[in-house]
């Protein structure tokens, strides 16, 4: 018996062989893979024995195709990464480029991104909120969570003009301005909002079953955490404070006034409290964001065919996944020399085989979803 | 290329066998069996015809015998053009419901509020083809939609749909269902092993486990009702909370027995394979579950048994605890009608709260389920059959003082063992229970 | 914004050892043998840069170059490493015993540039099928690919359908070639 196994295009080391384990194919095509998620579980009854993740369903090669694009062309491609939170894959990019061309960006634009980002925090998260209920078996936080999360869209529609690839950061500033019209969607929009969060909060965090399923299950620590180099509200949730919106303070974040949520569990349950407190702080810098808003110009007027000087930087910002960082090598051509970007989705699922491994099949879906990847990220 | 034989080629052979070796298998236990093991059903049969009789009309004319039969065959199309329709709008009524609870509309499209959406449902069901996987088990994938499918149309001839309206009032009476219901078992593990579908066997797994778990507390749920009763048939079970039989005053047997009662709802809801116990076929775990890899009409059976169980189950549960078709008079109704409207009343009610279940709790996890059949649910359905024999023992002996001594007699050393052994049990199980409730909680995950 | 090394705890952490070092837009990088990573991540990690942000590569004219980013959560103290590997030559000492979740970061760059790690638990392609050819994020790839590149299994696993229509189908048979 060779120590080495194929399945359907796969290469698994068999450690051992055993009458009662089988080989468990989860994904790409499954309900709860977030995606297109491939793992291949050995499980002994209901417990899972080991776990081989396969990834790479969702590649495009965002990467290569960056290089053979203008400056502006690689923005788009960003969109394409995180869908679930495209804007902070916009100011990824387009933060070191500008460090890189030394480009001001006019107050206002910085205060818009901020806004348009932390709306961008709301879909995502509610997204995982209504997702997570949907893997644990209970239907209706996933109604209350879209239903929310329509109007949402409707919102980053009225600002950027698409629902899910917005492209509205762009080098020197923002694709449209935010008019008294926008304005006043977005605060009837907050003031509904904020009983709605009370109102879903009380639907799962009181649930004796959602908290038996949650509580004590995928324990992280932080040291674990650290080695893999896993950041985000999965970080947050294991008691480590680190948010680069405040440690970076990028934008205009250092202008807002905000707490981080951090739990010291480090389970799944906290992973959720974490993302839901983190929607409520939002709620709060958006509406200082509209509060405060300065007056001025939106975007610093650049030519289309950019030229970025010769240098390479890394710089990263704060996701609702985690940091995502980007590394832009450019060699003073109109076209990127290398980006690659380091995906937070795809660090933070390199820690999960090791969770799963002892857990049962249930709490697998469990985890993964508590850790929220996004595989247009995770395979870019 | 081998030659394949012209019967397998047209598939036919592991249907004629399987269907051979059923109807085999039901000729055996009746010729085995004999007569003595079929008289009960004939005599509930015949007992049931009473009530028919006084709905619909004497004899006349014709022959009892013949008359005997039509009716017969009658009773039996009612009970399955009512299941099937009820089994058709449930899940109409459950996604208006759900729709309510979730801020949505539900079906509005077919007919006139979504009325017809169960019809065409229905028939998309019916038109599509039967995938049959390439490694499946031909005669199990064929014959387990039906054996899950079957027992449950066959356990719904006990219901009492209202007064006088009980198809067939055996003398087996509620034990019946649990005969019934084991059958539906197979059929679900049926299914799940001849899909060759990992999934589905995880399914089918989870289902058995499940299902023959929950059937002990329910069984001495059911009992302690039984015992209060004094009658094992529906419809004396029924009269005994109408007209003060068991006990010597009607009551309810909700108001005495609201611990046997939840217990038998939780039982039920599981025995259901409904949220939050729908473990067989949890969604975002198993795909499907033991049903992944059914498509046409045999998903259709499956999906009508789920919702004829429910139908099945709610029944019940109105029939053991909340007095059956109890109630009073409605205007312009007659006796007859407003019982069954009663009835559905109260199948609507216990239905509604089992479809709220599912608009709010998430899937328990299977050693979470296991823990609260094993650990919560059995005990406390025993000390509850237990002490509600105690009382009814009482109460004979309040009525009867003569009784007295002959027990005390004759059963004083049985007497003292169960004593001893149900205060021993209590003892075990209270311990464990308070290490449960103050070391971590209830539905803490184990180590 | 100066280029020129200035007191740092990234730096600092690293000791005085032979190494290139500039400042790029207030982020300390380092460059060094390949052969001193393993040590210096290890120090690092000492010091208190317990996470290996990213871990990717970079072709340039003379060579490929691996690029290390470091990060400490208590300060925010950022460094980057860099390891320069000439063509002919692309092998790398493996940082996973440093850091486990570097595992992952060095599957990619393998599968994107070519470079193999030594000593890597499990190296194998990881967002491309097993048997791509190429390495499409090296400068001599092009954009649309070499060839079309449906992946091999497929239309093995589609045939061995068509040719075992009676029985459970198992993975394994169909790499055995069974018939």
């Amino acid at each position: 018996m060779s120590d080495r196994e194929t399945f359907s295009g796969t290469t698994v080391l068999i450690e051992r062989e055993s009458e009662d384990r089988f080989w468990l194919n989860m994904g790409p095509q499954h309900p709860s893979t977030h995606g297109v998620f491939r793992i291949l579980l050995e499980t002994e009854g209901e417990v899972v024995t080991r776990v081989v993740p396969v990834i790479g369903y969702l590649h495009r090669g965002v990467e290569k195709l960056s290089e053979n694009r203008e400056w502006m062309g690689a923005i788009p491609l960003t969109d394409r990464m995180d869908y679930l939170s495209a804007i902070y894959s916009n100011m990824a990019l387009v933060q070191p480029v500008e460090t890189l061309m030394g480009i001001e960006v006019p107050e206002r634009a910085q205060w818009l991104r901020v806004l348009s980002m932390e709306i961008n925090r709301l879909a995502s998260h509610l997204l995982f909120y209504g997702t997570m209920g949907l893997d644990l078996g209970a239907l209706t936080p996933f109604f209350y969570a879209f239903r929310q999360r329509e109007k949402v869209q409707y919102l980053l529609e009225l600002l950027s003009g698409q629902r899910i690839t917005h492209n509205y950061i762009r080098y020197g500033g923002v694709r449209g301005d935010l008019t008294p019209a926008i304005e006043k969607e977005i605060r009837a929009f907050v003031e509904g909002f904020v009983p709605a969060l009370t109102e879903m909060e009380a639907l799962l965090s009181e649930n004796e079953i959602f908290r038996g399923r949650m509580k004590g299950l995928g324990v992280t620590k932080p040291d674990f955490l650290e080695s893999y180099a896993v950041t985000g509200p999965i970080l947050r949730a294991a008691g480590v404070d680190w948010d680069l919106r405040r440690d970076s303070s990028y934008a205009a974040y250092d202008k807002m006034d905000f707490n981080v949520p951090v739990h010291q569990d480090g389970d799944c349950y906290a992973r959720w409290w974490v993302r839901f407190q983190e929607m409520v702080e939002s709620t709060r810098i958006i509406q200082q964001c509209l509060d405060g808003m300065p007056a001025g110009k939106f975007k610093k007027p650049l030519p289309f065919f950019l030229k970025v000087p010769r240098g390479e930087i890394y710089q990263s910002v704060d996701t609702p996944r985690g940091d995502l960082g980007v590394y832009v090598v450019s060699d003073g051509s109109r076209f990127p020399y290398r980006i690659h970007y380091r995906a937070p989705s795809f660090c933070n699922l390199s820690a999960i085989p090791s969770l799963i491994e002892g857990e049962m099949l249930a709490d697998v879906v469990a985890i993964l979803g508590s850790f929220d990847p996004v595989f247009g990220e995770v395979d870019r | 290329m081998n030659k394949v034989p012209f019967l397998k080629k047209i598939g036919l052979l592991p249907f004629l066998a399987g269907g051979a070796f059923l109807f085999g298998l039901v000729f055996l236990v009746w010729k085995v069996l004999g007569y003595p093991t079929v008289q009960p059903l004939i005599d509930g049969m015949r007992g049931g015809l009473v009530g028919w009789q006084s709905a619909f009309g004497g004899p006349g004319e014709l022959p009892l015998g013949i008359y005997t039969t039509i009716i017969l065959v009658l009773k039996l199309l009612g009970v399955m053009v009512v299941l099937i329709l009820v089994g058709a709008y449930s899940t109409y009524v459950e996604r208006k419901i759900l729709a309510f609870m979730q801020d949505r509309l539900g079906p509005t499209r077919v007919g006139y509020k979504g009325l017809l959406q169960p019809i065409a449902d229905g028939l998309k069901l019916i038109q599509k083809e039967c995938i049959v996987p390439l490694g499946a088990d031909k005669v199990f994938h064929y014959w387990a939609p039906i054996l899950v499918f079957i027992p449950s149309m066959m356990g719904a001839v006990i219901i009492p749909f209202g007064e006088g309206l009980i198809p067939f009032d055996l003398s087996m009476g509620v034990l019946y269902l649990f005969a019934i219901g084991a059958i539906g078992v197979m059929g679900i593990f049926l299914a799940a092993h001849g899909s060759d579908n990992k999934y589905s066997s995880f399914g089918g797994f989870r289902a058995v486990g499940q299902l023959i778990s929950y059937e002990v507390p329910l069984a001495f749920s059911m009992m302690t009702v039984v015992l209060l009763a004094g009658d094992i048939r529906v419809g004396g079970i029924i009269d005994a909370q109408l007209k003060g039989g068991g006990l010597g005053f009607p009551i309810w047997f909700i108001v005495p027995q609201f611990l046997g009662f939840l217990i038998f709802f939780i039982a039920n809801v599981a025995e259901t394979n409904r949220v939050p116990f729908d473990l067989p076929e949890a969604e975002s775990e198993l795909v499907s579950g033991f049903h992944t890899e059914f498509t046409g009409i045999r998903f259709a059976f499956f999906f009508l048994a789920e919702y004829v169980n429910i139908f099945i189950a709610s029944s019940m549960i109105t029939t053991l605890f909340l007095g059956g078709y109890g109630g009073f008079d409605l205007p312009f109704l007659g006796q007859t009608l407003s019982s069954v409207v009663w009835f559905a009343l109260k199948v609507f009610l216990l239905f509604f709260a089992i479809v709220w279940l599912r608009g709010t709790l998430p899937r328990l996890r299977i050693d979470q389920l296991m823990e609260l059949c094993w650990k919560r649910l059995v005990p406390l359905a025993m000390i509850n059959f237990f002490v509600t024999g105690i009382i009814k023992l009482a109460n004979e002996i309040r009525l009867n003082p003569n009784l007295l001594w002959p027990i005390l007699e004759k059963g004083w050393g049985t007497a003292l063992l169960f004593f001893i052994l149900f205060f021993v049990g209590m003892v075990v199980w209270v311990r464990h229970l308070l290490k449960g409730v103050f070391g971590k909680p209830a539905l803490e995950r184990r180590a | 914004m100066s280029n020129e090394p200035v007191a740092s705890p990234f730096l600092q952490a690293l000791g005085d050892a032979p190494q290139q070092t500039e400042m790029l837009f207030g982020m300390p990088v380092v460059i060094m043998a390949r052969g001193r990573i393993p040590q210096a991540l290890l120090d690092l990690k000492v010091a208190g840069f317990g996470v290996l942000h990213d871990l990717t590569a970079n072709e340039k004219k003379e060579g490929l170059e691996v690029v290390y980013q470091l990060l400490r959560l208590s300060d925010g103290a950022r460094g980057t490493l860099k390891a320069q590997l000439p063509h002919e030559q692309l092998v790398m000492p493996s940082v996973v015993a440093i850091h486990p979740g570097a595992e992952w970061h060095e599957r990619e760059v393998f599968d994107m540039f070519g470079i193999s790690f030594s000593d890597h638990p499990d190296l194998r392609r990881i967002l491309l099928p097993e048997d791509w050819e190429g390495h499409p994020l090296r400068k001599d790839y092009p954009v649309g690919g070499f060839k079309d590149t449906t992946p091999l299994w497929a239309f093995e696993e589609a045939a061995s359908l068509q040719k075992l229509p009676e029985r459970t189908l198992l993975e394994e048979d169909i790499l055995k070639g069974q018939e």
